[in-house]
């Protein structure tokens, strides 16, 4: 109840059963118009073109399942990915205590000597 | 009833009885009157009017009661404007009734046309039922059957024909439909599954993937970093768009900037020769995503570098800092300059001169400004991490980064110090050629050593700021001379300081104690004087037939008064004049070459 993704997640599953419904009873309905069955060439004329229809219609299921898809990886992808921005890596201490030792050495390596 | 009294009421109209000009009732009286509009059409009607027969039953009595007004009612101009007023009104009432009727009319065909077809198919004809007939009858209770002609056995075989092919070439293009949807489709799911390969491997190289701030429906990626300055941090997000092969594209213009100039390059100039130069490397050919993103990352940060460096630059021009509209110029004295500009990647194959020290020192200035730019942007953050400063009227502008000023002040002491050393070098060895002794030792930069290095601010922070370099020099005579020499971009300095403090037995001068100098020049000519007055120390200590005369740099033997020395210290090194009053002067010099001849052998020469 207080999950706040579960609108989202029926949302979604709502689409997904909705375009599945739609392919299914549209592939149902041309199998069912696909008889001749004695009809004249005027219901046949309208049958014929709601076969075509209803072909339009699955695909434009098909379409909306894939942009589902699509959706569905973008949210997956940025649900989880918290922003990285702002992590120090802490090997990048380690080298810069490393490399700024170094380079003091070098830089203040004295020259000559009282003794000579 | 006079038309005065009538337009002066204050009645509304008066109105007609509605159930008289309802269409029902005018349908019921129609109806009673002539029978069934079936038997009823225009031609019938017209005829009837033309023979003048029933015209008051189709129409009421109007036409009746018009001529009969007319007759009775010759009357004034007034009288005849109602009439006209209530004609017009009359007539408008009929073409209500009459399109009304004809609504009426249109809604029964409807209701009668959805009840037959809701037989068949219930839901689109009650869609188009009246709630009133779908209330009154059940849906789909109209049946109909087609009247059963003799069929015709050809034109059945005909219409079963045509059925066949119509159906077949309905299911064909469906087929066909749906097959190409279905190859479409599979080329956009390979398509979108190669892209989203891609951008999941991006991804797992640790960049962020984020929507375009303003086309949301294209993936980006951020390269940019989070401290930029305000002008650089919408720059930092390229679109991840999807190529024809399903690939990931980048756009060419983020990655290189519109000149192409992406690296920043410094080089070391020399009387306007360059001398050494950086490199510039940047996989400049890959047209991999991945080195794209890695090229695009590294060009908004050099951009960034470069306007920095340029912003803090301007401020500096009293400093020897030279700017002009794409490139900046450190004056490091002596002829010597360090230029920086924005420069083209360079081609794979050219690799930095490790032999040439100038392009070392090129190379390790932008290793410097990207360590600087980077620390910049750490300080940022720490600075974002506080509480905000109170709001105020006034818009705040942001200091220019702190990144010339540092490697500038690197690059001046490291002269300085350079130069130092070489003297002091010089200065020694000429001492030894003339048979004396003398050392030096140099701490240089000895201050970068205090702070403790933990992490990456601290490191860089140990190079900040002023820069202090030591040397102890040893003279003859027990003199000992400490340089500490300072160099610093800001108050008092504005470039090297020396503070030289001499200590010696106070015999042959009386000056002890520190010193400063601002100028090279002046500390090396009071090293020349304090060598000098050394000298002549050791001369003392050393042999007992020399005097100095009046803490100068001159001294007369005790044996014989006219025999005089003096002794001089200059660029060339030690030269010792030596002379009788009355006689010729000569002139003897140690220049740090091996002569032979000591400074004792020419005391102790009997004559000269």
């Amino acid at each position: 109840m207080s999950d706040p993704t579960q609108g989202v997640r029926a949302g979604l599953q709502g689409r997904v059963n909705n375009n599945l419904d739609i392919l299914l009873k549209r592939f149902e309905s041309i199998v069912q118009l696909a008889s001749v069955d004695g009809k004249d060439r005027t219901v046949t004329a309208a049958e014929a073109y709601q076969i075509e229809c209803h072909a339009s219609s699955m695909i434009r299921a098909a379409d909306d399942l894939l942009a589902l898809t699509r959706s569905l990886k973008e949210a997956w992808m940025f649900g989880q990915l918290g922003s990285e921005l702002g992590v120090v890596d802490e090997a990048t201490d380690q080298n810069a205590r490393e490399v700024g030792e170094a380079l003091r050495k070098l830089a203040t390596k004295g020259v000559g000597g009282l003794d000579q | 009833m006079s038309s005065d009294q009538l337009l002066l009421s204050l009645k509304s109209w008066p109105e007609d009885d509605p159930e008289l000009k309802s269409v029902s009732s005018l349908i019921a009286r129609i109806q009673a009157q002539r029978g069934h509009f079936r038997d009823v059409d225009e031609s019938i009607l017209e005829s009837e009017i033309r023979e003048g027969k029933g015209t008051d039953a189709l129409f009421g009595d109007s036409p009746v009661e018009e001529n009969e007004e007319g007759a009775r009612n010759s009357a004034p101009a007034a009288g005849e404007e109602l009439d006209r007023v209530t004609q017009l009104k009359n007539a408008k009432e009929e073409i209500a009734a009459l399109v009304g009727h004809a609504r009426n009319e249109a809604f029964l065909g409807l209701d009668y046309v959805s009840l037959l077809v809701s037989l068949h198919s219930p839901e689109a004809g009650s869609l188009s039922m009246s709630p009133a007939l779908k209330e009154s009858v059940p849906v789909g209770s109209l049946g109909f059957d087609k009247v059963q002609r003799k069929a015709d056995p050809k034109s059945v075989k005909e219409d079963i024909a045509i059925s066949h092919a119509w159906k077949v070439e309905g299911l064909n293009s469906a087929a066909d439909t749906l097959m190409g949807a279905s190859k479409k489709l599979g080329d956009e799911v390979e398509k979108e599954a190669r892209y989203w390969e891609q951008i999941l491997a991006i991804r797992e190289d640790g960049w962020v993937v984020t929507r375009m701030p303003n086309e949301r429906r294209t993936l980006g990626v951020r390269f940019g970093f989070a401290e930029s300055a305000a002008e650089y941090k919408s720059k930092g997000v390229g679109a991840l768009r999807r190529g024809g092969d399903g690939g990931v594209v980048m756009d060419d213009a983020t990655t290189t900037g519109p000149h192409g100039k992406a690296m920043l390059r410094v080089r070391v100039l020399e009387n306007g020769e360059v001398k050494g130069s950086s490199v510039q490397s940047g996989n400049k050919r890959s047209g991999s995503v991945k080195d794209m993103i890695q090229r695009a990352r590294n060009f908004i940060y050099e951009d960034e570098l470069f306007f920095e460096i340029t912003r803090e630059a301007r401020l500096m021009a009293d400093l020897g800092v030279r700017t002009s509209e794409d490139a900046v110029t450190i004056d490091l004295g002596g002829g010597r300059s360090i230029a920086i500009d924005m420069a083209p990647l360079d081609d794979g194959d050219v690799v930095l001169d490790i032999h040439n020290p100038d392009s070392n020192l090129a190379q390790g200035v932008v290793m410097a400004f990207r360590i600087l730019l980077s620390y910049n942007h750490r300080m940022s953050l720490r600075k974002r991490s506080k509480p905000p400063p109170p709001l105020t009227q006034r818009k705040i502008v942001s200091p220019a980064l702190r990144m010339v000023a540092p490697i500038t002040t690197h690059l001046l002491h490291h002269q300085h110090q350079l130069n130092l050393q070489s003297l002091l070098g010089h200065l020694i060895k000429v001492v030894k050629s003339a048979g004396m002794s003398a050392a030096f030792v140099t701490k240089p930069r000895h201050n970068c050593l205090k702070p403790v290095i933990k992490n990456v601010e601290t490191a860089v922070e140990a190079f900040l700021e002023r820069i202090e370099s030591e040397a102890t020099v040893k003279l003859p005579g027990g003199w000992k001379v400490e340089i500490n020499m300072k160099t610093t971009l800001g108050y008092p300095l504005y470039g090297t300081g020396y503070i030289i403090g001499t200590s010696h037995d106070g015999v042959s001068a009386r000056l002890m104690g520190e010193n400063k100098f601002t100028s090279s020049q002046e500390m090396e000519m009071y090293l020349f004087w304090c060598l000098e007055r050394s000298i002549v120390n050791e001369v003392r200590y050393t042999n007992d037939k020399w005097e100095q005369i009046a803490q100068s740099n001159e001294m007369w033997s005790i044996d014989k008064s006219t025999r005089r020395i003096r002794i001089s210290v200059d660029k060339t090194g030690l030269s010792i004049i030596t002379g009788t009053t009355g006689g010729k002067d000569n002139r003897v010099v140690w220049d740090g070459s091996d002569t032979g001849r000591t400074l004792q052998d020419l005391l102790n020469q009997p004559e000269w």
